[in-house]
């Protein structure tokens, strides 16, 4: 009973603290501060994505940077182009994404992890070098400028127009939390659980019943899916697209995001996007440096706290778990009863 | 096809069955039969080729030539997922467990072919979804009360001891509702208590209507567990029968007991 | 311009060769893909690069750029590799993807960004061969990659360590167990085959120029000839390599110059959706 009581309240503060979320910009008057906090929001988004695949089911990409990229160009061409909104351009990018996620995905998770890598970086560069080089479509080197804003939106006699990065945030905020909830349901179901089983033994997956390659791939178009998204909604919210922002170094960027904040969590995601949009204005300067440390990052979070900052925090919830495991072993040796009821 | 194998009640019929590694030939032309409800036992000594019939069988390798029927469905070089499906299941020679997962979390990747992987219901919670996980965790109760780890279903299972940790993996297999369970070696490594309570769990399971394929050394469980033995050595069969006529065949001794061991 | 598109072909298809060598080689002991292989190519010209502004006599300056990539090679397997033996697979992939990055940033904050010529002693003599002339520079690829094959074939076939390798290529927990040291052997293999994946940077250098990101490219390309040739497969990805490159070197005439690298790129793509077991490879088997 007191459990449910508690369970009870940490939801009404939970709603309470997203509720609150939503007036974070009457606190903030610097518009860079602003622009800053909306860009964690689309990282967010990328990394929660690419964590579908790395984290939840075990299969590295470092070709997502590709996908932000697409998602990002289809809604810059047809928005300047064909005037669409984002609201037709972002379902859109993200059926485009999805689409060639799924391709890729096919390739590249056929035989052994490596081959996935080498794909996903492969698909990357080519990409890229569509970008630049298809200057009709991509504006080329240039990239596209004078993406519209999102049309304002009307609701009886208020209006929301899209000016100033203040009013982009609770839009970008609704997309990261309808994000986080549909990670949510996927990753408590049969499908995200199979996902899970994938990444911890393949071969006793297989044995339990799940169709280990079509699980592979229905996650990787998800997690495709979810970078495209970003990218629509990263095209109208900054109105310029160019291909160096699509580069090999954005997909290191966000696997770094996962890594550093933790795979297979969410709060991870968020952690590691804040982290890296954060250290990355701080280092705009010296981008060599920047990725130099990204690098050692990597190596070190892999090579000692593989399950990053969230991972920390695991353990000791594991420890505190494994305590109450023991005292309640003892109480119940205590009376004489056996545990194992 | 070899007539002499005809098995009216099988559930599993293994026909000239082959399978060669770089030139050994580690299953030989073999043929078996298992009838329904059997505690079948598959004896022989090192390197006979047990595991790698198990992992024909279950879809992990594919054979070179001959057929596997489920009762009277060709499961032949099906992929492991849908033989899984067709109701075989299995437990690993060296136990394979998901690491970062609880007891609990490991059964329920058993409940897969119950639930299903579908992606839109579970993003709409569907009525029919939440009934479908509702019914996976009852199950899964069900289950490790019968398996007695229900008190253990927070601890993460690899964590575990190792009679407990096989129990894991059988409730793991379990759970998808099999009709033929093939057991690799599941008491190799247990202390004599363990093995005795792991027969025991065994029979229970059985006596659920479960068919049972047993990989085993200890000759001591084969005898006392099963009523049907098959004995191969280099990928053939040697004889088959009931315990009683396996243990004083000349030829079993000879071949297996002579120079294998003998737990019993 | 036929034959000079076969030679070009032949010359970029003898570097893929030796890169694609690196890859096969420490896949065959390790199973795993070395991502940071690359990054051992463009180092391995940059020591050589530096070695000539000291001065030093070029034959000297290539060798120790050779020896450096294998130096490379031997301590990130040594100081990461190494240490992550027991960790899913997934982590040491992740962990070679980092060190990628942090030796292709490392030689720019050293270095800058700017490409440099590497000197060769042939690059501005010809030979005429009929009516055509051909680059020296050329033929010293062409013959120095047959002399490192030959080198490797008798080394791996003819020498005790070879065979060591090629045996723990086959299972490396039953040579441990024949009491030969398997940590030893997976060095071996890394310093081999950076050494010969730096010869491949260095002998790039005085063509196609020296930077931090010249790896990149040729390591995807080294990549995708060793799996054409079948993971493992050291003929394999030998002759995969020379196909590569003859491939790149005629499809480039046909599209504009801006997609040259993406040709090997499709190339990767294709073979790994119809033929991922490569041109000579073998299914490969999971282990249960």
């Amino acid at each position: 009973m007191g459990q449910f009581k508690h369970r009870g309240f940490l939801k009404i503060g939970l709603i309470l603290a997203v509720a609150a979320l939503f007036f974070l910009p009457l606190g903030i008057s610097n518009p860079y501060v602003m622009y800053i906090i909306n860009l964690i929001l689309i990282y967010v988004l990328l990394s929660l994505g690419l964590d579908l695949i790395v984290g939840y089911t075990g299969q590295v990409s470092i070709g997502h940077g590709a996908f932000f990229g697409i998602g990002a160009y289809v809604a810059a061409i047809l928005g300047k182009n064909l005037g669409f909104s984002l609201w037709i351009n972002l379902p859109l990018s993200i059926a485009v994404t999805a689409l060639i996620g799924f391709a890729i995905g096919f390739i590249g998770l056929k035989l052994i992890e490596e081959y996935l890598v080498m794909a996903t970086l492969a698909f990357g560069t080519i990409i890229w070098l569509v970008f630049l080089n298809w200057t009709d479509l991509t504006g080329g080197p240039m990239g596209i400028s004078g993406i519209p804003a999102p049309p304002t939106i009307k609701l009886g006699s208020f209006e929301f127009p899209f000016i100033q990065y203040h009013d982009y945030y609770p839009l970008l905020l609704i997309f990261v939390l309808l994000g986080i909830l549909i990670t949510r349901l996927i990753i408590h179901s049969g499908f995200g659980r199979a996902c899970t089983a994938i990444r911890e033994d393949e071969l006793a997956a297989q044995a339990m019943g799940i169709p280990v390659f079509k699980t592979k791939v229905m996650m990787f178009t998800i997690s495709a899916a979810f970078c495209g998204a970003a990218g629509a909604l990263y095209a109208h919210f900054l109105h310029v697209v160019s291909p160096e922002t699509f580069a090999f170094g954005m997909s290191v960027t966000i696997l770094t995001m996962v890594m550093i904040g933790g795979q297979g969590s969410i709060a991870g995601s968020i952690i590691g996007a804040s982290i890296l949009t954060v250290s990355s204005e701080v280092l705009r300067e010296t981008p060599e440096l920047r990725m130099l440390i990204y690098g050692l990052l990597i190596v070190i979070m892999i090579m000692f706290f593989p399950k990053g900052i969230m991972g920390l925090f695991k353990i000791s919830k594991k420890r505190l778990l494994q305590r109450n495991i023991q005292a309640k072993k003892a109480a119940v040796e205590k009376e004489g009863l056996s545990y194992e009821q | 096809m070899n007539s002499e194998h005809v098995n009216d009640s099988a559930i599993l019929t293994v026909t000239d069955l082959s399978r060669t590694f770089g030139g050994v030939k580690a299953v030989n032309n073999l043929s078996f039969s298992v009838s329904e409800n059997n505690i079948h036992a598959i004896i022989g000594p090192n390197g006979a080729g047990k595991s790698t019939l198990f992992n024909l069988i279950t879809g992990v390798i594919t054979p070179n030539q001959g057929k596997i029927q489920l009762v009277n469905q060709d499961i032949t070089s099906l992929r492991p997922d849908k033989i899984a499906e067709q109701g075989v299941s299995r437990t690993f020679q060296n136990i394979r467990l998901f690491p970062d997962m609880t007891v609990f979390e490991t059964v329920l990747i058993g409940t897969y072919l119950l639930t299903g992987g579908k992606l839109l219901p579970a993003v709409f919670r569907t009525k029919h979804f939440r009934n479908k996980e509702r019914q996976a965790k009852e199950r899964i109760e069900e289950i490790l009360k019968f398996v007695g780890l229900w008190g253990m279903r927070h601890e993460y299972a690899a964590k575990l001891s190792y009679g407990n940790q096989r129990r894991v993996e059988i409730a793991r297999a379990l759970a998808t509702n099999p009709r033929l369970l093939l057991l690799d070696e599941p008491t190799a490594g247990m202390n004599q208590k363990e093995t005795k309570e792991l027969m025991q769990l065994f029979s229970e399971v059985n006596k659920q209507g479960i068919t049972i394929l047993i990989i085993a050394h200890d000759m001591h469980l084969v005898n006392t567990l099963s009523n049907q033995i098959t004995v191969i050595n280099f990928g053939e069969k040697l004889v088959e029968g009931p315990p009683e006529i396996i243990q004083s065949h000349p030829a079993v001794i000879e071949a297996y007991m002579g120079r294998a061991e003998v737990n019993a | 311009m036929f034959v000079d598109q076969l030679i070009n072909g032949i010359v970029l298809g003898s570097i893929y060769a030796l890169m694609a060598i690196g890859y096969t080689m420490v896949w065959n002991v390790l199973r795993f893909i070395n991502f940071a292989h690359g990054e051992v190519y463009m180092g391995g010209a940059f020591v050589s690069l530096y070695l000539l502004l000291l001065d030093t006599p070029i034959w000297l300056a290539y060798i120790g750029g050779v020896c450096a990539g294998a130096l490379l090679g031997y301590l990130m397997e040594k100081m990461v590799y190494m240490r992550m033996r027991s960790a899913p697979k997934l982590n040491l992939l992740i962990a070679a993807i980092g060190i990628s990055i942090v030796l292709q940033n490392l030689a720019q904050y050293i270095w800058g960004a700017t490409p440099e010529r590497l000197t060769s002693p042939f690059l501005s003599k010809n030979i005429a061969i009929g009516d055509m002339m051909i680059n020296q520079h050329y033929i010293f690829i062409i013959i120095l990659t047959i002399v490192v094959m030959i080198a490797l074939e008798l080394f791996i076939n003819r020498t005790l360590m070879g065979k060591a390798v090629q045996a723990a290529s086959q299972n490396i927990n039953a040579t441990q167990l024949m009491g030969i040291n398997a940590n030893k052997i997976i060095s071996i293999t890394f310093a081999i085959g950076s050494a010969v994946g730096a010869l491949a940077g260095i002998l790039v250098g005085p063509v196609f120029l020296v930077y931090p990101t010249m790896g990149v490219f040729a390591g995807l390309k080294g990549f995708t000839a060793s799996v054409m040739g079948g993971m493992g497969n050291i003929p394999g990805a030998m002759i995969a390599g020379l196909l590569l490159g003859i491939i790149e070197s005629f499809a480039a005439g046909f599209i504009s110059s801006g997609y040259r690298d993406a040709v090997a790129m499709v190339i990767l793509l294709f073979i790994l959706l119809v033929r991922p077991q490569g041109i000579f490879g073998k299914v490969i088997q999971q282990k249960v």
